[in-house]
């Protein structure tokens, strides 16, 4: 079979298969780039990776050290779009951590990168553009009180700096026989009223009070509870009312990568 | 002319006493032969002191002991999972026939939901069945499909999700990657903004192809079909999760690859029995699985 033919029968083979074609020399090349943006859930589009314009260049691989979930640092998940020097997508839309490519270089697991397959062959300077919306790199605000080992966390379900706004309470209703209950007042402040037995004795453990929070529906749209352990029998006392805290913004970020592949020259003598 | 069909075969041994347990029949269909390639074991726990053995067609054992396809990661002192172990060359086993095996359990206690995966083809006469394969002149274009499950509960059955190809070429499959995830963007509300990404345990699917014919006899563990990205947190570094191996960051590879015809459907069962009171594994989570492969335009 000449160089180049295609048999149907060998279509997914090993990319050092492809051969070049006759007439051409073919030398190994990386792109670095590093894309900016800001990680805080919006979409950027069309940050480009401009090619050499001197030759084609083959990609074969792409290599994030930097993108996808649970990198750690201030690396962020991210849904990323890719698009070749003539403007096809190499997805169906965005998608995480670029299908499979992001997760190639997570704590150097795969410093070789994800392959490319099949290889695209990519126009003398054009530009490889992303498209990236990244998850904030922020923080969530929480509250945590403690009893003992226990700990009873809250959690704003408004990202960034808008959930510390909220407020927590546990109110001791300094009456027998109350039962638990959780309250939404004024769009930001929980209140939970704890329970009491016959003797007007607090009774309501972490569990309990979470379980109330995450089940009053008013009061799960802007904050969520978690207990530790889950099973917690540590019986609260009174809150006073305390802001959640900690909510901050997501800020810059860097999409640092490479492409792979090879510079495909024409032989002079052709 | 044999044609392959992507085929997974699965046993699963509720409870593996003390000591281990003895020929165990893993039955196969009685369509097409089976071409088993690669075994892996799950769930056999971080001691290394549990392993598997399994009968030939010929009713021999394939190895001369027990065995394992777990790692040892020495630093940290336990077996981790790996990715299975290849068998080459391939071992055939006939229509309607068996896999004897066999669990050693030398851990001092019981094993629970012990599984053994076996992973290879169909070998259909290609008068047999119909499989969409490569035009006799093509050009191809890497893509990544993506098909989001969304609001996935603890404890969940949802069949028939639908990776649905596109009418402007065939796709042909090669690998898998599927993460629980909810983009989380400020001043929104964004469910587990604290505790995303969350995660799953016991996670299974089963892919069917579009007359709704399964890929496996059983659903196979999200781990094994679609690799996974998102460790949970007490897997990387300083712990062994019988359950949640730590196949981090490695894409599910399909061999043979499911070639999928324009403008028609892949089916994925999704079967769900996580603890919801678990933040880490229990939450409701969106499942985006990519499908990674090459677009295959006839020319």
């Amino acid at each position: 079979m000449n160089p180049g033919c295609y048999n149907p029968a060998q279509q997914f083979k090993p990319q050092w298969a492809y051969a070049t074609p006759a007439g051409s020399r073919d030398e190994i090349y990386q792109v670095p780039f590093s894309l900016n943006f800001t990680a805080n859930g919006t979409l950027f589009q069309n940050l480009p990776v401009q090619l050499d314009d001197d030759v084609p260049f083959v990609l074969r691989a792409i290599l994030f050290p930097n993108c996808g979930p649970f990198a750690g640092g201030s690396i962020v998940p991210a849904l990323i779009r890719i698009r070749d020097t003539e403007g096809n997508p190499i997805s169906d839309g965005l998608v995480l951590a670029a299908g499979a490519y992001g997760l190639s270089g997570f704590a150097n697991d795969n410093a070789f990168g994800f392959p490319v397959e099949p290889e695209i062959l990519c126009a003398p300077g054009g530009s490889i553009l992303f498209d990236v919306q990244a998850n904030s790199n922020g923080a969530g605000s929480s509250a945590t009180i403690v009893n003992g080992g226990d700990q009873l966390t809250f959690y704003a379900q408004i990202m960034g700096a808008a959930g510390n706004g909220l407020t927590i309470q546990l109110i001791d209703p300094g009456a027998p026989n109350v039962a638990l209950s959780a309250a939404l007042v004024g769009g930001i402040h929980v209140q939970v009223t704890l329970a009491t037995d016959g003797g007007g004795a607090i009774t309501s453990t972490f569990a309990q009070i979470a379980a109330i929070i995450n089940s009053t529906a008013a009061v799960a749209a802007k904050m969520g509870a978690v207990a530790s352990p889950l099973t917690s029998v540590a019986v609260a006392t009174a809150v006073a009312q305390t802001p959640l805290t900690g909510g901050t913004n997501g800020v810059a970020a860097i999409l640092n990568g490479s492409l792979l592949g090879v510079k495909r020259f024409s032989e002079c003598n052709q | 002319m044999i044609v392959e069909r992507h085929q997974d075969y699965q046993l699963t041994i509720p409870t593996v006493p003390v000591g281990g347990i003895m020929d165990v029949p893993l039955a196969l269909d009685t369509d097409a032969p089976f071409a088993v390639r690669l075994v892996k074991s799950r769930n056999l726990g971080p001691t290394g002191l549990a392993g598997f053995r399994f009968e030939t067609p010929r009713r021999m054992y394939q190895s001369q002991g027990f065995q394992t396809d777990q790692i040892q990661d020495v630093s940290a002192g336990v077996y981790r999972a790996s990715r299975g172990v290849s068998l080459y060359p391939q071992i055939i086993y006939s229509p309607g026939g068996t896999i004897v095996c066999d669990v050693a359990n030398n851990t001092g206690a019981p094993l629970s939901n012990v599984k053994l995966l076996f992973r290879g083809s169909k070998l259909y006469d290609s008068s047999a069945i119909s499989l969409p394969t490569y035009p006799a002149r093509l050009s191809g274009l890497p893509f990544t499909y993506q098909t989001i499950v969304q609001n996935v509960p603890a404890v969940a059955a949802l069949v028939d999700n639908q990776l649905q190809i596109r009418s402007d070429a065939d796709f042909a499959w090669r690998c898998g990657v599927c993460d629980p995830f909810t983009l989380v963007q400020d001043g929104t509300p964004s469910a587990g903004a604290v505790f995303n990404p969350a995660n799953w345990s016991e996670l299974y699917v089963t892919l069917k192809d579009e007359s709704r014919k399964a890929y496996s006899n059983q659903p196979i563990h999200i781990d094994d079909l679609f690799g996974q990205g998102n460790p949970v947190a007490t897997i990387p570094n300083t712990g062994f999760n019988a359950n949640n191996p730590p196949v981090k960051w490695l894409a599910g590879l399909l061999t043979p690859e499911i070639y999928i015809a324009k403008n028609s459907t892949l089916y994925f069962d999704i079967v769900r029995n996580d603890n919801p009171a678990d933040p880490a594994t229990g939450q409701v989570v969106n499942l985006y699985f990519r499908f990674v492969g090459a677009k295959v335009f006839a020319q």
